[in-house]
This record gives C-alpha cells, sequence and structure tokens, in this order.
C-alpha cells in the first residue's frame, strides 16, 4: 500500500505540493489526475526518495522509499520516460538495473519478452520510438517483480495501440494484486482503466475516492475533472477561437 | 560468536557500474586509448631516438618510456569524466537512484570502478611503454636486469597520479553535473597551460595538476613541488573536491 501523509514541498516562496494525502490499495490501478504543473510528478518524485519533502511523509508498505536496500524487489517505478542511456543497448541498461539490486540477470530477458521489446534486445535506446522507450521504461520497473508499481505519464506521446496496451498492462498488474498508481494529465484516459482517482490542482488534492465519488453531481467523470481542476489550473488552454477559456 | 554482518549491497552497485562503464563505446574507447596510445607513443619515440640530438644526453636512461605518462593522463581524465558524467545524460540518474536510493552507496561505488580503471591503466600503459622504449632503444637503452628501483617507484607514482587526477576529474563532474566543465578545466592544464604559466606565477605549482606532476616524468630546474610533497597537495585536491562532490550528491534533488 502507498500511503502519502501530509505532504508539502516548496522550492523557495513557491509551494508546488500542498497538503496533499492519499493511499494507493493492492489490488487496484489508483489514477494520480490533475493539469500539467499540478503537482502530481513532484508527489511521485518524493515519494520514490528523488526529491525531499518539505514536510510530511510517503510510504509504500510502512517504509520511506530511501530506507528500502533493494528498492525494486518492493517498486517499481517510471517517471519521465525510461531514464536510460541512448549509447546504451536495451539488455545492457537492464542488465546493469539488474545487478544493482542484485536480481537474477535471467529476469532482463523475462520483462524483454513480457514487454515485446526481444527482438530489441540488442538494439541501441538511442534508436528506439517513444512507445519502445515506455516499454523499455515497465521493462524497468517490472524486474524485481514489485508488488508495488508507480508510472509517471506512462501513456504520454503514445500511438492508439501503445496506449492500449499499457492499459491492459495496468489492469492485468492490479488484478494480480499489485498497486498500481498511475498518473495522467488526460482525463479520458483514465477513466476507463482507474479504479481510484486523486484529482490534484494547483499542488492541492481537490477530489479522491472511486468514480462515482470523483464524478458526484456532474454528469461525466469528465466534467468533474474540468470543473474541479479549472480554478486551480495554472495556465489557461487557448480554445479553438483563439481566445482563452 | 555473531558472524560478521556481510554488505553485499556496494558490491552490487560495484557491479553495476562495471556494466555501465563497459556498455558505453564512448568509455570503452576511451580506456582502450589510454591503455595503448602511451606504449605506442613510447615505441614510436624509441624507434625514432636520436642519439646525436642534444637534448638526449641530458635524458636519463632510466626515464625513458615514462615520459609519455604525459599522453595518458588526459585519457584517464576523459574516463573518469565519462563515467561520473553520463549519469546526467538521458535520466540516467533518476534510474540509478531509484535502484539505489542510498547516494553514498552509489557514489562509493562509481568512485572504486574509477580509481580502479585509473590505477590499472597507469601500471599497464606505463609498464607496456617503458619495456618498449628501452627494447626499441636497444644498446641505448636499459636491459630488464639492468631496471632500477627508482623506475619502480616511478610507476607507483604514476599510477597514484592517475589516481588522484581521476578522483579529481570525477569530483568536478559530479559538481557540475557535466563533463564539459571538467574537460574544460583539466585537460588543457595537463597539456601544458599550466606548466606555461610557472615562469610568471610561481603559485601555480600548487594546482592540482602540478602539484603531482612530477609523479609521471622529473621536470628538474622549473619550481615545481618534489614528488612526495607534490602528491600530498594533490591528495589534498582530491579529498577536498572529493568531499565536495560527496556532500553535494547526497544532498540535491535529482534533476528531472
Amino acid at each position: 500500500m502507498i500511503e502519502v501523509s501530509h505532504l508539502v514541498k516548496r522550492h523557495g516562496h513557491r509551494t508546488v505540493v500542498d497538503d496533499v494525502s492519499f493511499t494507493a490499495l493492492p489490488g487496484r490501478v489508483t489514477g494520480l489526475l490533475g493539469p500539467n504543473g499540478a503537482g502530481k510528478s513532484s508527489t511521485l518524485r518524493i515519494l520514490l526518495g528523488l526529491d525531499r519533502a518539505t514536510s510530511g511523509v510517503a510510504t509504500i508498505d510502512g517504509s520511506p522509499y530511501r530506507s528500502l536496500s533493494r528498492p525494486l524487489l518492493s517498486v517499481g517505478a517510471m517517471l519521465g520516460g525510461p531514464g536510460a542511456h541512448a549509447g546504451r543497448t536495451a539488455r545492457a541498461h537492464l542488465t546493469w538495473v539488474a545487478q544493482s539490486n542484485a536480481i537474477p540477470e535471467r529476469r532482463v530477458d523475462e520483462v524483454l519478452e513480457y514487454t515485446g521489446l526481444r527482438d530489441a534486445a540488442r538494439r541501441r535506446i538511442g534508436g528506439f520510438s517513444l512507445g519502445m522507450g515506455q516499454r523499455l521504461g515497465i521493462a524497468a520497473a517490472l524486474l524485481g517483480d514489485p508488488r508495488v508499481l508507480v508510472l509517471d505519464e506512462p501513456t504520454n506521446g503514445l500511438d492508439p495501440d501503445g496506449i492500449r496496451w499499457t492499459r491492459r498492462l495496468l489492469r492485468s498488474l492490479a488484478d494480480e494484486g499489485k498497486v498500481v498508481l498511475v498518473s495522467s494529465h488526460l482525463m479520458t484516459e483514465r477513466e476507463d482503466t482507474a479504479d481510484d482517482f486523486v484529482v490534484i490542482a494547483r499542488g492541492r488534492v481537490v477530489a479522491s475516492g472511486a468514480a462515482a465519488d470523483v464524478t458526484g453531481s456532474h454528469r461525466t467523470l469528465e466534467d468533474a475533472f474540468f470543473a474541479l481542476t479549472d480554478e486551480g489550473a495554472d495556465f489557461r488552454s487557448t480554445g479553438p477561437d483563439g481566445g482563452t477559456r | 560468536m555473531i558472524p560478521p554482518i556481510p554488505q553485499p549491497h556496494l558490491a552490487h552497485s560495484i557491479r553495476a557500474e562495471l556494466t555501465k562503464a563497459f556498455t558505453l563505446r564512448g568509455i570503452q574507447a576511451t580506456l582502450l586509448a589510454a591503455l595503448v596510445a602511451p606504449p605506442a607513443l613510447a615505441l614510436a619515440a624509441g624507434l625514432a631516438f636520436d642519439p646525436s640530438a642534444p637534448s638526449s644526453a641530458a635524458f636519463p636512461r632510466e626515464t625513458h618510456g615514462f615520459e609519455t605518462a604525459g599522453f595518458g593522463q588526459p585519457l584517464v581524465i576523459l574516463l573518469a569524466a565519462l563515467i561520473a558524467g553520463t549519469e546526467y545524460v538521458d535520466g540516467q540518474l533518476r534510474t540509478t537512484a531509484l535502484a539505489t536510493p542510498r547516494r553514498g552507496r552509489v557514489l562509493a561505488a562509481k568512485l572504486i570502478v574509477i580509481a580502479a580503471l585509473a590505477i590499472l591503466i597507469g601500471l599497464v600503459a606505463t609498464t607496456a611503454a617503458v619495456l618498449l622504449k628501452h627494447a626499441a632503444l636497444g644498446e641505448r637503452g636499459l636491459r630488464i636486469d639492468q631496471f632500477t628501483p627508482g623506475m619502480g617507484w616511478n610507476l607507483l607514482g604514476v599510477a597514484l597520479n592517475y589516481l588522484l587526477i581521476a578522483m579529481i576529474a570525477a569530483s568536478i563532474t559530479v559538481l557540475t553535473r557535466t563533463v564539459v566543465a571538467t574537460l574544460v578545466v583539466l585537460v588543457p592544464s595537463v597539456l601544458g597551460l599550466t606548466l606555461s604559466l610557472l615562469g610568471f606565477f610561481p603559485a601555480v605549482r600548487y594546482l592540482p595538476d602540478l602539484a603531482g606532476i612530477q609523479l609521471l616524468t622529473r621536470y628538474p630546474g622549473v619550481g615545481l613541488l618534489e614528488p612526495v610533497a607534490g602528491a600530498s597537495v594533490m591528495a589534498g585536491w582530491a579529498a577536498l573536491l572529493g568531499g565536495a562532490a560527496w556532500f553535494t550528491f547526497r544532498r540535491r534533488d535529482i534533476a528531472s
């Protein structure tokens, strides 16, 4: 289980995460939703020990990420792409990641197979398409067969096939009983994928719960999303008429 | 009796760092060049040696081959900078930090790998350079049974210099998060920029590259620090920069 409790992150006077609390449960896909710049990534970065919180606590099965000595056995994560040097082959990248956590190297072949990258294993990552890069990131996240998965915008920039593949994967992982926490700035993309929702705008949680709870009196979940985040959005999108909404 | 607690996690990190180092072409090529360039230069210099040239008489026989250590040094700097600096490319450091959230362990493993490679290059390339130079010199060089203890010390001096310059290069790279700064600062220095300034500003002899330069080969009469004193000053620089890198690396947020 992921527990985030009263998380705050300030950069100087700017508060990017403002008292964020939520939980993500085993066997369920939890969607962390909000406009770009709402604080989703910052929250996930703190959860995964990349950034330090100004205050508050984020734990995975009761432990802060930084206290895990072989974290990949507990948590698999992808943030902002695969985080893999373009000059290395997919296999070389996964090999060093596996070695760092004393994961048997046969797992490298298993996750390559599982994510459909077997034929690309010996190719350099610099030549990968966006979708292959996302698959590589997911392959690395699955190396340690973790109980918890944290994926930041895993479908960003993917073609429809890639999006469908990712959705099915997330669903099957949750069905295995894993905790799946996935962020997105697109509501429609998550509506039929996630079980629980946490909606963030301007660093604060504005709604959370199952789809029905978040939808409330709005017609659809998407309407609710825009109504909830509209007040909080930092940047107005430009409408088709060229004016701002 | 309680058995000693094994610490396999640093070993795992070292293994991962070795794989990282040996699976990038740029690093492979640099390592190969650092091993091959000094012996190749020594061989060429030995074959082209002109005993009638005025400088050759002043050249002590037992220093033959060691003069090429200065050419290996920029390659050692490049190697250290690449191993440390490729973390800051393509978001790799994020993956590194996710795999090993104990930042100190990551940096320790990386510095151990860099140190081991620097020492290996110093010992292997310099030994090969000295052997080839003397073999090429034939009558004018030394036979192996004529090699002196001083040459042994000189060999260790090269290894120590490479170790320290590699630690300095890696530390600057971690502090600046790019290989470029390291190369711009260090490579012109070791290729003679600071040495050429020595006559005008004697204090430059305390700079990291000049302090330990006589570990590589002797430059008599130009006012440099003696090898042991120089090595101490260079080690001081390595400790200072290494400490700063350690402190920064452990505290800094990972840039997205």
